[in-house]
């Protein structure tokens, strides 16, 4: 009898030695979390996933993209995506632009970037809220990517980067964390994206973000569309939407400081759709 | 102790606490309720110590496994299995350590304990991963922030727990009928593992 409780204080020990070795272990060493992360996924989540979505229908996230009148969304939806596109084409003129520049000078470039779309609700958070991470319900079995692929709203409001792809799920950090770093953007105050000005906009911690703009920008004013334009993001993401600008002040030093509003609230998200890039030499004839 | 019984409360636990953390979060802070250590303290209140550790540590595995902590540079998501498994076992061990000297009678003396293990839990979660961003470059850990907010979460739990006893109340004659446990008035004295009351030392 006394042996038996020996061996199983020993093995108390051994399992609270092992907890603390595991936890100090860095990260390139400790491969056997995602053995334990996945499994335990498979179990939580079914109980998780119904959890989230009455907590979410109970407290609804609101975002500054649609309307209540479901026809009236429909048609903003379809506007977004409209001017989406053309913003995405704006740009592409610019890159082929440059690109046309750089093979001028012997500059190597990348092959054209295709996309698809997958729908993925969202499940859960960590367990840590701090964290900022969000689990979406598609994993390797979409082929989702990780660090190339993004969460966004309707395929419209960038929401966030997926940092992690396990079997069935795979996790988002939005764009707002301030671990996420900071994040380029333009604000847009006329039709085109030649009436835009730079801004380098960093996480508040409290959902919202602020940054400075770059150069002289005149004409910037709150209610004006941020989009991203940054070149740490991937392509499929340029463009995107990332909240409208909820305030403009005047520093010292004259330049204009702004906070931004995402355009919905990555922790109040209940689906996303995940843009995953399709990497391929376009065939003659088709447009990338 | 009912391991499947225990498994099961923990695996409806869980599901409370990826669900609904969100809703209930404090606005921008990240505090928010963690129902699965508030499970721990009740189980530890009235478990054999040994079973208590063993609690601890499977639901502290079970909050380190469902979580992703994003890297310094915010492309990917480092491993952290072990920092809140450690502090689950802490919690248990205090929990097992002070219940000899409770009033288990009084509603506050579960929300107190409450209070002191989930801010313990927290405490050896940061100081571990604090101690392994000195040299982990993966890893950045803003520890005093990560403090008051798991200062926040404790009371916050502790004032959950509170609701969550007189919740609990109705259903407790349900539980004990297959869990063996005292249905007593006080929701605090929890007796889950067939035995009345609590030894000098188990």
């Amino acid at each position: 009898m006394a042996h038996r409780r020996d061996a199983g204080g020993r093995a108390l020990t051994l399992a609270v030695v092992a907890a603390l070795a595991l936890g100090l272990t860095p990260d390139r060493y400790a491969r056997v979390a995602s053995w334990l992360t996945e499994p335990v996924a498979f179990l939580v989540q079914p109980i998780a996933h119904p959890v989230a979505r009455l907590t979410r229908w109970l407290r609804p996230g609101r975002d500054t993209l649609g309307d209540d009148d479901p026809r009236l969304a429909a048609l903003l939806d379809e506007r977004d995506r409209a001017v989406d596109a053309l913003r995405r084409a704006e740009l592409r003129i610019d890159r082929l632009e440059a690109q046309v520049r750089d093979l001028q000078s012997g500059v190597p470039v990348a092959p054209g970037a295709r996309l698809r779309q997958v729908w993925a609700p969202v499940t859960s958070r960590s367990s840590v809220l701090a964290d900022g991470t969000i689990r979406l319900g598609v994993g390797r079995d979409a082929r989702i990517e990780p660090g190339v692929s993004v969460a966004t709203v309707r395929g419209v409001a960038l929401v966030g980067r997926v940092v992690r792809v396990e079997a069935r799920t795979c996790w988002a950090l939005p764009f707002t964390h301030p671990r996420a770093g900071p994040v380029e953007g333009v604000v847009l105050t006329g039709p085109t994206l030649a009436e835009s000005f730079g801004c380098l906009l960093e996480g508040a911690g409290d959902g919202t973000l602020t940054g400075d703009m770059v150069g002289e920008a005149v004409g910037v004013e709150p209610g004006m569309v941020v989009r991203l334009r940054d070149e740490a993001w991937p392509e499929i993401a340029q463009m995107l939407v990332l909240g409208r600008v909820e305030s403009v002040e005047r520093k010292e030093n004259g330049r204009l400081r702004i906070a931004v509003r995402p355009a919905a609230d990555p922790a109040r998200v209940s689906e996303v759709v995940i843009r995953v890039p399709e990497t391929r030499s376009a065939p003659a004839g088709e447009a990338p | 102790m009912n391991w499947l019984v225990a498994a099961i409360g923990l695996w409806a636990v869980m599901g409370l606490e990826l669900g609904l953390r969100d809703g209930l979060a404090l606005g921008p802070t990240g505090a928010a309720p963690t129902f699965a250590l508030i499970y721990l303290v009740f189980l530890a209140l009235s478990a054999p110590r040994r079973a208590a550790l063993w609690a601890g540590l499977a639901v502290g595995l079970a909050l380190d496994a469902s979580r992703a902590l994003p890297s310094a540079d915010g492309m990917r998501v480092v491993a952290a299995i072990g920092p809140l498994t450690l502090g689950g076992a802490l919690a248990a061990y205090t929990t097992v350590q002070i219940r000899g000297v409770l009033n288990q009678r009084n509603p506050l003396t579960g929300p107190l304990v409450v209070a002191v293990a989930v801010f313990l839990a927290h405490l050896v979660a940061v100081a571990t991963l604090e101690m392994r961003s000195w040299y982990d470059a993966a890893l950045t850990v803003d520890a005093v922030a990560d403090l008051g907010r798991a200062g926040l979460t404790a009371v916050y739990s502790a004032l959950a727990s509170l609701v969550l006893g007189v919740l609990a109340r109705p259903i407790l004659p349900m539980i004990a009928a297959v869990h063996q446990f005292d249905p007593t008035p006080s929701a605090w004295r929890w007796v889950p593992f067939g035995r009345r009351g609590y030894g000098p030392a188990r």
